[in-house]
């Protein structure tokens, strides 16, 4: 007898046409052995060849508890329920939201609620651009800049449309936002599925694992940054009595305009590497793998948010370096 | 590893006997329809004077206004008294 496994979760965004269905019928088409459930916003134009298909309405309701405040898609809640009564039938769950839809509301939703954390776990959240497009549309669309931010995995499709000049324009855009997500460039969404399936992004085993990839910060800027990332880096090593207070402050504070954070960090006198993440409000963080012998024990945390305090931030941070004294 | 207390260490999802048992209790007590989804969390918080663990539950609803309670102890030790006292605060509010 195995044990049960939670549900894995993957969801999927991107503005209209950028090919997220393209996607989704690739995932389902491929000979790969396995059944997915799959929960869209709406039956479109173009079919979803699947025999489990169900339709949500994006209902979105604001939870706040007076310390905690977060969006949850109720419909999601329910439709997970009754999917989960039905275990065997499929290997997965895939959620393909319409293109304007905020990804905030759908990542909580695998957070909060008891029952469906206990069976499912969210994988990772993939997004889909039209790099013909992107250029010329994400100053003006606040909702594509989020979607990127959230996103572990972002397709930059229709490359085909495209030189290697033009996407490299893209994907410099696109590092703005995120520095962590993998990219693939792709036409009609023609990758490996292990690379969008199966990324286990909200692991705390595995966060990181890419190592973000920011831009020299002295270059242009001219770009309407709604959402924009930095890092803070130190290699003096961190006192988690001052550290772990500290994030859980940040992310009470500014947790309404945090997208995302991850981080990897050293403590003093810790010979395992400890690890943290945040969805908005929703942080945790543990123990990871012991840091190796040729491994530089540096401690860095990445932040997507909207307007968020850098200096503000920064200085925090940097005052949680061991033997120095509080402010 | 170093010794200390990780308050953000990732609950596992725990006392789901006692999840489906505030929301079978909350469906009956306040007749909810059957399009309401119950939400029910637990959840940790370091701000001064919150409790160590406290429950929220959410009453999401796309025909009523949506509601939050809280619960001042965990999940597993929340009573039916403390939902009937939950219920009634709230219609008092």
């Amino acid at each position: 007898m195995t044990a049960f496994q939670p549900m894995p979760v993957t969801v999927l965004t991107g503005y209209l046409g950028a090919g997220k269905t393209t996607l989704l019928n690739r995932i389902l088409s491929e000979e790969h052995g396995r059944k997915y459930a799959v929960i869209v916003n709406e039956f479109g134009e173009v079919g979803i060849d699947n025999d489990l298909v169900v339709e949500t309405d994006e209902g979105v309701f604001e939870m706040n508890n007076g310390c905690i405040c977060c969006t949850v898609r109720g419909d999601l809640i329910r439709i997970i329920e009754g999917l989960m009564r039905r275990p065997g039938r499929f290997d997965g769950i895939l959620i393909e939201t319409t293109g304007l839809a905020d990804p905030a509301p759908v990542a909580q939703t695998f957070f909060v609620d008891q029952d469906v954390r206990a069976k499912t776990r969210l994988d990772s959240i993939v997004t889909v651009v039209d790099a013909h497009h992107l250029l010329g549309e994400i100053d003006h669309a606040h909702e594509a800049q989020e979607q990127l931010a959230f996103a572990d995995t972002i397709l930059i499709n229709k490359a085909d449309l495209c030189d290697t000049e033009a996407l490299d324009k893209v994907e410099a855009r696109i590092r703005r936002i995120n520095p962590t997500a993998t990219i693939h460039r792709t036409t009609r969404c023609a990758l490996p599925l292990e690379a969008v399936i199966g990324r286990g992004a909200f692991d705390l085993d595995r966060i990181l694992e890419v190592e973000p990839d920011f831009l020299d910060e002295t270059h242009e800027h001219e770009h309407d940054d709604h959402v924009a990332s930095f890092s803070l880096v130190t290699d003096t090593p961190l006192d988690p009595a001052k550290f772990l207070p500290w994030i859980e402050q940040i992310t009470r504070a500014f947790g309404l305009d945090m997208l995302r954070m991850k981080g990897i960090l050293a403590f003093e006198n810790d010979d395992d590497r400890f690890v943290v993440q945040a969805v908005h409000m929703l942080l945790e963080g543990d123990h990871q793998r012991p840091w190796r012998e040729d491994e530089k024990r540096v401690s860095r945390l990445v932040f997507i948010g909207r307007d968020l305090p850098r200096d503000v931030i920064e200085d925090g941070f940097l005052r949680c370096r061991a033997g120095r004294a509080a402010a | 590893m170093s010794a200390f207390v990780n308050p953000l260490a990732p609950r596992r999802p725990r006392a789901a006997e006692a999840v489906a048992r505030i929301r079978e209790w909350l469906r009956g007590r306040l007749a909810l329809a059957d399009g309401t989804v119950i939400v029910v969390n637990e959840v940790a918080c370091a701000e001064p004077g919150c409790p160590d663990l406290e429950t929220v539950i959410g009453l999401l609803s796309s025909s009523a206004a949506s509601r939050t309670f809280k619960i001042s102890k965990p999940i597993a030790a929340v009573t039916t008294a403390d939902l009937e006292r939950m219920v009634n605060g709230e219609a008092a509010a």
